[in-house]
């Protein structure tokens, strides 16, 4: 039957040849282990297996009675293209473990442990452990122990340097504590948003557009913060926003829903949290202008060609997080002290808003689903003074 | 990025599944590069069956049983025919080893992959009574050593099988010389088995079962090691392997030696099972019932040195 291939050839043949170097895989996983250790010595519950087919981890020693688990998975997405093109991918893994852990601890869940998927033509060592220390190092902010992950050696299919990641966390919360309420989302509570650190993961298709077009390369200054090149600017870490808002909701009973907001913005994500608009006849209102827009919006704003009119501005929302990486939706008589709380934690928050009726009568305008409104304009940080303060 | 997901993360309801006091275990795994013969034939069915199979035969080895799952699904552009096969296949993989596909994330990364390239990541989480943890630790010197059958090269060497291919000058449309009646490429993407149901009942039903490896890359001898005390090590009856003849003809087609096939590929066997040697005959007709072939491979031994998976005799190569 061989006949129908080609003669046998007197060459062996082994899996290195084909590019895969198991010895180097095993290296790779011994430099790894130390990093990951210090992520599974911060927190309980995670288990010596033997084997390590799996990973184990003991919620009763982690000091859950009842837990509902809650996971999330996610990628890095087109941020991983910038971090590559620009050989600056110590803290992608930052932003990987926060688009996970940000997704559960808006369920009140606090996250148990991580695991990641990674994937390359060939392993390189120096790379691949700075890949994994942010990662490791997204999973210390998020109280997360690293417990495994997959690394894929494929020739052939990644080009050199060129690498892909994946996420997945568990999270747990006791039956009871989680979140949304949207039974309790009320006519009057109130729009807490909380600061995002730049554009954390989303819109980079976008990013990358404008940036080409503007003509700067990405060891140029950022136009909107002189002390970083362009490539560090948008680089910067997605926020985790765990430790503060699970710290705040210990507090404090007065949050009623968290959205973190990623991909299609405000705009997409606050309405999951809201009762449907139909049942409950309440929408989400945002007062634009409240709180100030970074420069890094301002500058891609002014790239995209948009101005000030309320359908551009609604494209920028749409497109990007504009300064707000969570939104909580808070009982009215709570906004002081959840305000406060979220500072002394460590967060920048501003009342952007508040929760109406739908039937009321206004001259704003209305999105996703009836479910959200905007009114007012945003107020952007001046690129100039940014840039001065930073410098 | 394009999401599927609905709401932020996917709840999962421990009490409802009727455990008291579980202990977690997590799995991820990949297809590798067999993602890249699928893409190459353009048949998308099986490989999400790879998929859940390598991250959740990885949680039956511990005794756990699996309870839900994610994926990862990374393309340079969205083919909504060929993702919706996947993710069938997906699906299908999740009800055959009774776990729920709770979330998801399809990611569409132009720069990154090629116009219908695609890769798969993939993550498990199930759970354990607490007590109930494979490997046992009684495992002990004249323990058996027995084999499940696998369908095939499952998800591990595809590199290797790759560059096999490629020399034989055979295309994946050919008919695949070990198998008449089926193309190379459909021959080389049968999907991986699924180990899920059939080991949990064998591990509940018998109670002799001491523990478990799922022979992924390395093969026997990286993989079994893995579920031993450092002192033991396995004695396996070469001759007694169910070579598969996918196997037989890598190895002619590529001159793959012996220890290296062994190293690489499952080479017929997916799963191994330490089993009490009194319990042979019940551990082998649960997995039986469970659908499974089985073969008694050999025995555990005391551990001479680092080579701790002893090979007797040699692999039935001769098609």
């Amino acid at each position: 039957m061989a006949a129908l291939g080609k003669k046998k050839q007197h060459t062996r043949t082994t899996y290195r040849d084909a590019g895969v170097d198991i010895r180097l895989a095993d290296d790779f996983i011994k430099s790894i282990g130390p990093i990951a250790d210090a992520t599974i010595s911060q927190r309980p519950g995670p288990m010596e297996g033997l084997g390590g087919f799996g990973a184990l981890f003991d919620l009763k020693s982690a000091g859950f009675h009842d837990p509902i688990l809650v996971s999330s998975t996610d990628g890095a997405g087109t941020k991983l293209r910038i971090a590559i093109e620009t050989n600056h991918v110590d803290t992608i893994g930052i932003d990987l473990v926060a688009m996970c852990v940000n997704d559960i601890v808006v369920h009140g869940a606090e996250p148990l442990f991580f695991l990641n998927y990674f994937a390359l033509g060939q392993l390189d060592n120096e790379l691949g452990t700075r890949v994994l220390r942010g990662i490791a190092e997204g999973c210390k902010l998020a109280g997360a122990a690293l417990v495994g992950g997959e690394t894929a050696e494929m020739p052939g299919f990644y080009a050199k340097g060129d690498f892909d990641l994946a996420g997945f966390t568990v999270g747990a919360v006791e039956r009871g504590q989680e979140l949304p309420r949207r039974r309790d989302i009320q006519k009057g509570d109130a729009l807490v948003g909380i600061a995002s650190s730049g554009v954390h993961s989303n819109g980079y298709s976008l990013v990358r557009k404008l940036v080409k077009n503007s003509g700067l390369a990405w060891s140029d200054v950022a136009p909107f913060d002189h002390s970083k090149t362009l490539g560090e600017a948008l680089l910067e870490p997605t926020r985790i926003y765990v430790k503060s808002i699970l710290q705040v909701l210990k507090k404090t009973d007065g949050i009623k829903a968290l959205a973190h907001i990623t991909g299609s913005g405000a705009l997409g994500k606050l309405h999951r949290i809201l009762p449907s608009p139909s049942a409950e006849g309440v929408r989400a209102c945002i007062q634009l202008g409240t709180w100030q827009v970074p420069a890094v919006f301002r500058w891609l704003r002014d790239q995209a060609n948009y101005t000030n009119s309320a359908e551009d501005e609604k494209e920028l929302l749409r497109a990007f997080n504009c300064g707000i990486g969570m939104v909580a939706v808070v009982a009215k008589d709570k906004v002081s002290p959840v305000l406060r709380l979220l500072e002394e934690a460590g967060e920048k928050a501003f009342l952007i808003g508040e929760i109406e009726s739908h039937s009321e009568p206004s001259g704003k305008w209305l999105e996703v689903e009836d479910a959200v409104a905007l009114t007012g304009n945003l107020a952007f940080e001046e690129l100039a003074r940014a840039s001065a303060r930073r410098s | 990025m394009v999401g599927r997901r609905h709401g932020f993360g996917g709840s999962f309801d421990l009490k409802a599944a009727a455990f008291k006091d579980p202990v977690l275990v997590a799995a991820t795994g990949s297809v590798g590069s067999k993602v890249k013969i699928a893409i190459e034939v353009g048949l998308y069915g099986g490989i999400g069956i790879d998929l859940v199979a390598m991250s959740v035969n990885d949680l039956v080895v511990q005794g756990a049983e699996p309870l839900f799952f994610l994926d990862y699904f990374a393309c340079g552009k969205l083919d909504p025919a060929a993702a919706a096969a996947i993710v069938a296949g997906i699906a299908e993989g999740c009800r055959e080893s009774g776990c729920a596909l709770i979330g998801g994330e399809t990611a569409e990364m132009p720069g990154l992959y090629k116009d219908g390239d695609y890769d798969l990541g993939g993550f498990a989480v199930g759970a354990a009574e607490r007590g109930t943890l494979l490997p046992r630790p009684d495992i002990a010197a004249g323990d058996a050593v027995i084999g499940l059958a696998s369908s095939g090269v499952h998800s591990n060497g595809f590199s290797l099988v790759r560059k096999i291919v490629e020399m034989s000058g055979l295309g994946f449309e050919a008919q695949a010389p070990f198998s008449p009646v089926m193309t190379l490429g459909g021959a080389l993407l049968t999907p991986t088995r699924l180990y899920v149901k059939s080991c949990l009942r064998a591990i509940r039903e018998t109670g002799a079962v001491k523990g478990l490896a799922h022979i992924t890359g390395g093969g026997f001898t990286d993989n079994i090691p893995r579920v031993l005390p450092k002192h033991l090590g396995v004695g396996i009856d070469l001759a007694r392997l169910p070579v598969l003849p996918v196997f037989k003809w890598l190895a002619e087609q590529g001159g793959v030696a012996e220890l290296e096939l062994l190293r690489t590929f499952n080479c017929g066997i997916g799963m191994i099972a330490i089993v009490k040697a009194d319990a042979i005959e019940e551990v082998t007709d649960v997995l039986t019932q469970g659908g499974e072939s089985v073969a008694l491979l050999g025995e555990v031994i005391p551990a001479a040195g680092e080579n701790r998976v002893v090979y007797n005799g040699h692999l039935d190569l001769t098609s």
